[in-house]
């Protein structure tokens, strides 16, 4: 848990939180653990089940994978975004990616089954939490589709 | 009313000819990646090269195999070479790379607009390219790095498909250090020892702060990222007078003729390439087929 | 003429139509023919005068000598390592043009202003305008595709020549009312034999051209198409149009304001000699807006769209007047008998009430 201040501080450039109460925040930094990781260091692994979701406030991650045995980078996080947000649907199977620390990183850790059972018990914040992730992930799905197009290269070639 | 002949037989040499294009010689070749090559021309003997502003284009011969429009990708303030940065698309673009020092190519132009370089002046200036379209922005890099006063800030985004496919990357990391320019580099897909950005060229605008009304934004890049990267500045409150855009459409003479190159009222030829996305707004879009 | 060292063309019967072609004596002229037209249709027939000009314009116009279909731009030698481009062939020829009516004047002149007027002047295309004599046949027989009316391009010609004839025929009589254009004209008319135009002769050369413009049945409402054709991008009557468009480029060839060319590069087998040409092109065929991804316009419906949009609403912005004259050759050439007068109507009737805007918000 942290201080409601600390907490207002550590998030202010955190865009998936516009437009949450004063009371959604308070709910959130009672969740809220703050934690470091250093650089190369695995936040999930490939299939795993880690329940986690975290607001970076600095450093940046790469979420990667290997693909017929060529290690692929397909995406980076920055502070002031949002990572494992699977954690907060009741999803099984665990991660589809890799998360490698590229330079240090303090983050806010939420736990993702208490977070859940708090947006089930508060169908307001519920609401809200649910609208950012899904500005959250419309944003990564249109990155995706952004580069399925191939848009520098050969726009339009489908990628085989 | 008509206008009379003249008695005497007439000599087409006698006007200038914009259809015919004069020799110049490749002083160097420069490979960029694997498909993508930078020739820096001169004139033989005597004679000095055209000016040219930066955003403008030539017409490129290469002997036998046909002519193509290619961005002018040098310094503005070396006039004694013309620039090309080339990626090889078809046979004409093949041939030009494959080209030697010492070889010749034949070439007309300059032509078409500038970027907005007076209108940037005083102003912060934000340069949005995706993959060969940095080539047609260097010279703006070259021009206001020589200029540097007469600018604000400068922040280059540069998004390409994966870091071998990055044009000019020493070139970056030098202009990273120059006072008060920002460049971000992204790949959509990277390899292990990749240190930059992941992700589309247009989640790179969360990392940069710029003040929409002051800051004059060049992008140049195939059709679809440009797009894309419009609608990031639009919601971003950035005014469409003030993105310029450099636009490609099939061309044949550069000079007005050749009809090919027309986007709704627009020749890119000699309207463009440079435009403002105020004038480009009703005629962009792949799906109308305008 | 001949002995001023001009070419003479003017109407001539080839390949079952009239059109420009040598004229060396009286005798190559149509005598007694006029032709019959209609949406996707020409056909030659006898007249019942001997009348000389009595005809409406045939598949050719100025354009195909002024900017012709296929013309060489220059020549290029490798030698040593290196190559050298030669000027083109360089002479332009000296041209009197006979029996050109009023629409094609109007052509010419929109051809002027994209070809000479603007930023870039097209050489080709200067010289042989300015090496050409203009001798105008005021038009006597508009065809049923014509609507130089509707344009304001014709039937009688009021500038643009060096002379300009009215053939009347009167019972017994054949007779033509010369008017002088310009100073080449004046001196042209001073090495023949003439008379003083009565004013009879006058009055019904009057006629001549108040028939023909009762004639005409075709209408085009020219006022505000710039801005219907913008508007209507989305409309369903483009599907219509598809559907029966062959995207042919017929129209293009024919039109007399159609400009676009492309330019083709070649080599021989040794590869020491290589030429460069520019032949016509056409906005119908799919590679015309090829870029190194694909073609803007895929689709039959985008490039017709592109044809009439350009002809009758772009060309204002680029150039200040309408790319059409109203001389219906796109209608009479035409495989399908496709007619933009009446597409053009169809867009206006049907223009959906809640259309959507060409701006593309």
């Amino acid at each position: 848990m942290i201080g409601i201040q600390e907490f207002i501080q550590y998030t202010k450039g955190q865009s998936i939180l516009e437009g949450f109460e004063p009371q959604d925040l308070e709910r959130l930094a009672a969740l809220a653990k703050e934690v470091h990781f250093k650089r190369d260091q695995i936040v999930f692994r490939e299939g795993e089940t880690h329940g986690r979701f975290y607001l970076i406030m600095d450093g940046s991650v790469v979420l990667e994978i290997t693909a017929g045995g060529h290690p692929m980078l397909l995406q980076t996080l920055h502070g002031g975004e949002a990572m494992g947000w699977s954690s907060l649907v009741d999803s099984e199977g665990g991660a589809h990616f890799q998360a490698r620390v590229i330079s240090p990183v303090r983050a806010l850790s939420f736990d993702g089954p208490s977070l859940r059972s708090t947006c089930e018990s508060d169908p307001a914040f519920g609401y809200r939490m649910m609208k950012a992730l899904l500005t959250l992930v419309t944003e990564r799905l249109d990155a995706s589709r952004m580069q399925l197009v191939d848009m520098y290269s050969n726009p339009g070639v489908a990628r085989a | 009313m008509t206008v009379i002949a003249e008695p005497e037989l007439l000599d087409s040499t006698a006007l200038a000819d914009p259809f015919r294009p004069q020799l110049a010689r490749i002083a160097s070749v420069t490979r960029e990646t694997s498909d993508t090559v930078t020739i820096s021309t001169e004139l033989p003997a005597t004679g000095s090269l055209p000016q040219f502003v930066p955003g403008q284009f030539s017409m490129l011969y290469a002997y036998g195999a046909g002519e193509v429009p290619i961005s002018i990708s040098g310094d503005p303030g070396n006039p004694d070479r013309l620039d090309y940065t080339i990626r090889s698309v078809g046979a004409v673009t093949t041939a030009l790379i494959t080209r030697k020092v010492g070889d010749y190519v034949a070439m007309r132009g300059p032509f078409g607009t500038s970027w907005p370089m007076e209108a940037a002046a005083g102003e912060d200036v934000l340069l949005v390219a995706g993959g060969i379209g940095l080539a047609p922005l260097r010279p703006v890099i070259y021009h206001i790095l020589r200029h540097r006063s007469e600018y604000g800030r400068l922040v280059i985004l540069y998004g390409a498909r994966s870091p071998k496919e990055l044009l000019f990357r020493k070139e970056l990391s030098g202009w990273s250090k120059s006072p008060d320019t920002q460049v971000l580099t992204t790949v959509d897909y990277g390899e292990p020892s990749w240190r930059g950005y992941v992700g589309v060229v247009t989640k790179l605008f969360n990392f940069v702060s710029l003040r929409p009304e002051r800051t004059i934004t060049m992008m140049c890049g195939p059709e679809i990222m440009m797009r894309f990267g419009i609608r990031g500045l639009q919601g971003r409150k950035f005014p469409d007078d003030r993105i310029y855009l450099s636009m490609e459409r099939n061309m044949k003479c550069a000079v007005g003729f050749c009809g090919h190159c027309q986007m709704g009222p627009y020749f890119i030829c000699k309207d463009g390439p440079v435009f403002t996305y105020g004038q480009m707004r009703h005629w962009m879009g792949d799906l109308r087929e305008l | 003429m001949d002995q001023r060292g001009y070419e003479v063309l003017g109407p001539t019967i080839h390949d079952s139509a009239i059109s420009y072609g040598p004229i060396h004596a009286i005798e190559d002229l149509p005598e007694g023919w006029t032709s019959e037209q209609g949406p996707g249709s020409y056909r030659l027939k006898r007249r019942t005068d001997g009348a000389l000009f009595g005809y409406a314009t045939g598949p050719k116009s100025l354009k195909n000598f002024l900017h012709p279909s296929e013309i060489k731009l220059f020549t290029a030698e490798r030698t040593n390592g290196t190559f050298r481009i030669l000027s083109n062939d360089g002479l332009a020829p000296r041209r009197a043009f006979l029996g050109v009516r009023a629409c094609e004047l109007a052509a010419a002149g929109v051809q002027d202003r994209v070809l000479i007027e603007d930023r870039f002047k097209d050489p080709i295309y200067s010289q042989r305008r300015a090496g050409s004599i203009v001798i105008a046949v005021n038009c006597s027989d508009p065809s049923s595709v014509c609507f130089c009316t509707s344009m304001g391009t014709g039937p009688r010609a009021k500038a643009g020549y060096d002379l300009a004839l009215t053939e009347v025929i009167d019972g017994g009589t054949h007779e033509f009312l010369v008017e002088v254009g310009s100073e080449t004209g004046a001196d042209l008319l001073a090495g023949t034999e003439y008379s003083e135009a009565s004013e009879e002769l006058r009055r019904k050369s009057d006629e001549v051209t108040a028939r023909a413009e009762r004639s005409i049945q075709r209408q085009f409402e020219n006022a505000g198409v710039a801005e219907l054709l913008k508007e209507n991008f989305d409309h369903p009557r483009w599907d219509d149009v598809a559907s029966r468009c062959l995207a042919c480029g017929n129209c293009t060839m024919v039109c007399p304001t159609c400009f676009c060319v492309t330019v083709e590069d070649m080599s021989d087998v040794t590869g020491d000699h290589a030429e460069r040409w520019r032949k016509w092109d056409s906005c119908f065929a799919l590679g015309f807006s090829y870029i190194h991804y694909g073609s803007v316009r895929l689709s039959t419906k985008s490039r017709y769209r592109q044809w009439l949009t350009h002809k009758l609403s772009y060309w204002h912005d680029q150039f200040g007047e309408s790319g059409c004259v109203g001389c219906g050759r796109c209608i009479a050439w035409c495989p399908a008998g496709i007619d933009l007068t009446e597409e053009v109507a169809a867009l206006r009737a049907a223009a959906p009430a809640e259309k959507t805007n060409g701006g593309g918000e």
